[in-house]
């Protein structure tokens, strides 16, 4: 091959392909055409983001967490205390929360990078479960188990008011999520994010030819705390209601179900699980909560015994034949 | 005069046994070196202690003269000790260019870079080009690591170390489970490097060991049993009865 | 201050033989079951059905507890569990919620999401002087009932046929397969036991641990740290790993009411950065 050749070739996981395109017309149509489920689109954005953030941390470095919701309800806690205390532009309360949950994530990745998958799901687990035990404890900053009531959220850029049917929040969850999806494609094709798949794939090797493993890890773990910030604060923001339940355990559960039925470790994965999650959800929602656990829990186990690669083995390949490379 | 690579008393315990016992040994700049031994003799071991994947628990490491005994792996790569694994360590979804050219980039300290793209780095790109032509890869650069044949993914494994910049490559049996007549690939690609680069080759194959080798260190129960030229060492008694005695 | 330890013993016996079948799935076949306090929660339901609706007495009840989970555990290992061995970290984890998530609401669905109280005999309800401390005849039987299975443990592993080829699959599986130890029947019947004891304890412990659906949720971490702090080796770290977390949570729980759940997970974070492969295991590697 030529020197043209092995460049195109190292290029190739980063061009548009034609089908990403229709990804991301399909959902712009689904916004145009369908704005009786502005809700359902604005909470399947949110999903969406908050599983490309757990993508990141599972799909592209590897590292299997059990507690990811803590990211994403101290974004939803930080977005909706800066509204209540009045500082009601959303765009400053997304940034404001996102740093939040990235110091977070900077300050337990430390924990998490080390010892085996066991010891990092215990200690996700264990950093989410404290975070819901604060914000049951702190009932005077939180609500308690009343949840935070009282969110006041500006308009967009000061000019999108929220509307109550949900166009606005929609659009700008929407926006938001496409925004931080560009970011987080750029990573991944950024040399960095070569860096941290070779470092999940074998750290051992990643190691011995000089790779920093706990600088890469680090970083990638800090952004994708930040992104499910983010994610939990445009819930925050859209529903102006925060309650423990961005906290529990079983939105961390959820999550994972929803990145592992797209597809993990191409970014799509999460958006694509989220639609499917959130239709089958919607499908399913006359059911009580109680059916609904039981039916989540049997498609975890359905899905794991039949095997995940065959279910979806299928969609991914002709996805990875037609994006070429990695 | 200062040694690429020198040891001093190195010495490493597994619970009540000694892995490596008591090892000093020097490697000249530009040295081909070979190590050989019995198996279990403490040849991984010992590569383990010298590029950091193992403490040693006494004993010094020097790189160039430098004492680099409690430093990070990744470090004591970027100050040129690279070496490769007896049992292939790739990355098997990424192509033998993306995992060269990472390496290349790695070398240049553009493993983090966020604006930067490796395609259009014209050094990352021509060096790695290099790096595959000197193994035979090129035919392959764009396939998944792990669709490639046992040979090639060996010859990779090398590759990778070289692409790192090494000014020690430590390779541990190179040869292992390669065809006979794949192994002239190896012998080639190792040809081509330039003559400051000092090697230490861990390797049971006598006859590439005869070929590469200016000077073998022999290994028993972790500790130097002898040394000297190709010649000596296979004139040696002691030599051939660590090996008779195990085989 | 001397109730309390008792009352943490107690409580600590109790997370050990809920626990123990964990730390054997775990280190024979490198499994990470999450579901492991399904089991737990069957058994006490059991009992509670059983004593409360039937008048079982409740040291009979005990025992059909532990079958009733034992043989549930067989039969899922048998179907399910077999499948999902070899799976990633990431599948078994998914699998293991998954479970939990059906356990949660079946148990729901038909007992109802409110905490269940188990009938004590009149017996189990007095309160003994021992001396220098009271102790209910309740924890007291916990104790008793759980050192004595402890001890009948200790000795299986350490002296009979069976357990010495369930060490050496511990230790080595591929050896002890090679060795012609059918590392899958010992296995099975192991995941089988375990899952009974860990009936029994929740059983047992229903009054102490309190019973609802969310229950192998709740527990969940506190299996887990058994088994990590514990190490997979022998039965010993994970007793003594259950002992003090269970002194440590009882402790905690009454000295600093308002932070007492903080100091288990804070002290679980710090034991694993510090001890990532267990409180007891063997200080080895680098
Ligand atoms: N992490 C470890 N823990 C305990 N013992 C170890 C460890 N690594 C190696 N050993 C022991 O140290 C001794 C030397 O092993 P080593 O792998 O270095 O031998 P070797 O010379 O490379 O053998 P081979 O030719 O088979 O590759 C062996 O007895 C081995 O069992
Ligand atoms: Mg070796």
């Amino acid at each position: 091959m030529t020197y043209e050749g092995a460049r195109q070739a190292l290029a190739a996981p980063r061009r548009w392909q034609t089908m990403e395109f229709d990804f991301w017309l399909a959902i712009l149509a689904a916004y145009a055409l369908l704005p009786e489920r502005s809700l359902l689109l604005n909470e399947t954005a949110i999903l969406g983001l908050f599983a490309l953030s757990l993508d990141l941390v599972l799909g592209i470095a590897g590292i299997v967490s059990l507690g990811h919701a803590a990211f994403f309800g101290l974004g939803a806690y930080t977005a909706g205390l800066i509204g209540k205390l009045g500082l009601t532009e959303p765009i400053l309360g997304l940034l404001i929360a996102g740093l939040a949950a990235g110091a977070l994530g900077f300050a337990t990745s430390f924990l998490v990078l080390r010892g085996s998958d066991l010891t990092r799901l215990m200690v996700t687990l264990s950093v989410s479960l404290v975070m819901l035990e604060l914000a049951n404890r702190l009932t005077t900053l939180t609500g308690g188990a009343d949840g935070l009531q009282g969110i006041v959220i500006g308009a967009v850029l000061g000019t999108f008011e929220f509307d109550m049917f949900g166009r606005v929040a929609a659009a700008y969850s929407l926006i938001i999520l496409f925004l931080l999806f560009l970011l987080a494609r750029w990573l991944v094709n950024a040399p960095f994010g070569l860096a941290v798949q070779a470092i999940a794939s074998n750290p051992l090797r990643s190691a011995a030819i000089g790779i920093p493993i706990t600088r890469r890890l680090i970083a990638i773990y800090s952004i994708a705390a930040a992104i499910a910030g983010i994610a939990g604060a445009l819930l925050a923001q859209t529903t102006q209601f925060v309650s423990l339940d961005v906290l529990a355990f079983h939105r961390s559960a959820e999550v994972m179900l929803v990145l592992v039925i797209g597809g993990t470790g191409y970014l799509y994965g999460g958006l694509v699980g989220a639609v499917l999650f959130k239709l089958l959800q919607d499908q399913l929602s006359d059911l009580t909560p109680q059916y609904w656990q039981f039916w989540l829990g049997l498609i975890f186990v359905a899905l794991v015994v039949i095997g995940r690669e065959r279910v979806f083995g299928f969609p991914q390949a002709v996805w990875r034949r037609i994006r070429g490379g990695v | 005069m200062t040694y690429a690579l020198e040891t001093r008393l190195l010495q490493r315990r597994f619970g009540g046994l000694i892995a490596t016992s008591d090892v000093s040994f020097t490697l000249p700049v530009g040295g081909r070196y070979a190590l050989i031994g019995p198996n279990g003799a403490g040849k991984t071991t010992l590569i383990n202690l010298l590029t950091g994947v193992l403490r040693p628990s006494s004993g010094t490491i020097l790189l160039n003269g430098v004492d680099i005994t409690a430093r990070r792996p990744d470090h004591r790569v970027a100050a040129g000790l690279v070496r490769t694994f007896q049992i292939n360590q790739l990355f098997p979804k990424l192509t033998p260019l993306q995992s060269v050219a990472l390496a290349t980039a790695r070398r240049m300290g553009l493993d983090g870079a966020l604006r930067q793209r490796l395609d259009a780095n014209q050094a990352v790109v021509q060096q790695s080009m290099e790096v595959l032509e000197r193994f035979g890869l090129m035919d392959v650069m764009a396939q998944p690591v792990a669709t490639l044949a046992y040979g090639r993914q060996r010859l990779l494994e090398i590759a990778l170390a070289v692409a790192c910049g090494p000014k020690v490559l430590l390779l541990d049996e190179p040869a292992a489970g390669v065809p006979e007549a794949e192994r002239e690939g190896i012998l080639t690609g190792l040809a081509a490097l330039p003559r400051d680069i000092a090697v230490l080759m861990i390797e049971h194959d006598m006859d590439l060991v005869f070929r590469f080798a200016e000077h073998i260190l022999v290994l028993a129960a972790g500790a130097i049993l002898t040394q000297g030229s190709p010649a000596q060492i296979s004139a040696d008694p002691k030599v051939r009865e660590v090996y008779l005695g195990h085989s | 201050m001397l109730t309390i330890l008792v009352d943490g013993l107690a409580y600590g016996m109790l997370l050990f033989v809920l626990a123990c079948g964990l730390s054997v799935t775990l280190g024979v076949m490198n499994f990470i079951n999450l579901a492991h306090g399904a089991f737990a929660m069957a058994g006490g339901y059991v009992a509670v059905v059983l004593v409360n609706g039937y008048g079982v007495p409740f040291l009979l009840a005990l025992p059909l507890a532990a079958l009733a989970a034992g043989l549930l555990g067989i039969a899922l290992e048998q179907t399910l569990y077999v499948h999902v061995y070899r799976r990633t970290h990431l599948d078994q984890v998914l699998f293991s919620i998954g479970l939990v998530f059906i356990a949660m609401a079946v148990v729901d669905y038909t007992q109802g999401s409110q905490q269940q109280f188990l009938n004590l005999p009149a017996f189990l309800k007095v309160r003994l002087d021992l001396g220098v401390v009271s102790v209910g005849a309740y924890r007291l039987l916990i104790i008793v009932v759980c050192g004595a299975l402890a001890l009948a443990l200790q000795a299986i592993l350490a002296r009979t046929r069976f357990g010495a080829r369930l060490r050496a699959s511990v230790d080595d599986p591929i050896a002890a397969r090679g060795l012609g130890i059918n590392v899958n029947a010992i296995f099975a019947i192991t995941f089988g036991v375990g899952s009974a004891l860990a009936g029994l304890g929740g059983a047992l412990g229903a009054e102490i641990l309190g019973l609802d659906p969310s229950f192998p949720l709740k527990f969940m971490v506190y299996f887990l740290i058994v088994v990590t702090a514990g190490g997979a080796a022998g039965m010993t770290g994970p007793f003594l790993a259950a002992i003090l977390l269970g002194v440590a949570d009882v402790a905690g729980k009454y000295y600093f009411p308002s932070i007492g759940a903080f100091i288990i997970y804070t002290l679980v974070i710090a034991l694993l950065v510090w001890r990532p492969n267990g409180l007891f295991a063997a200080a080895s590697g680098r």
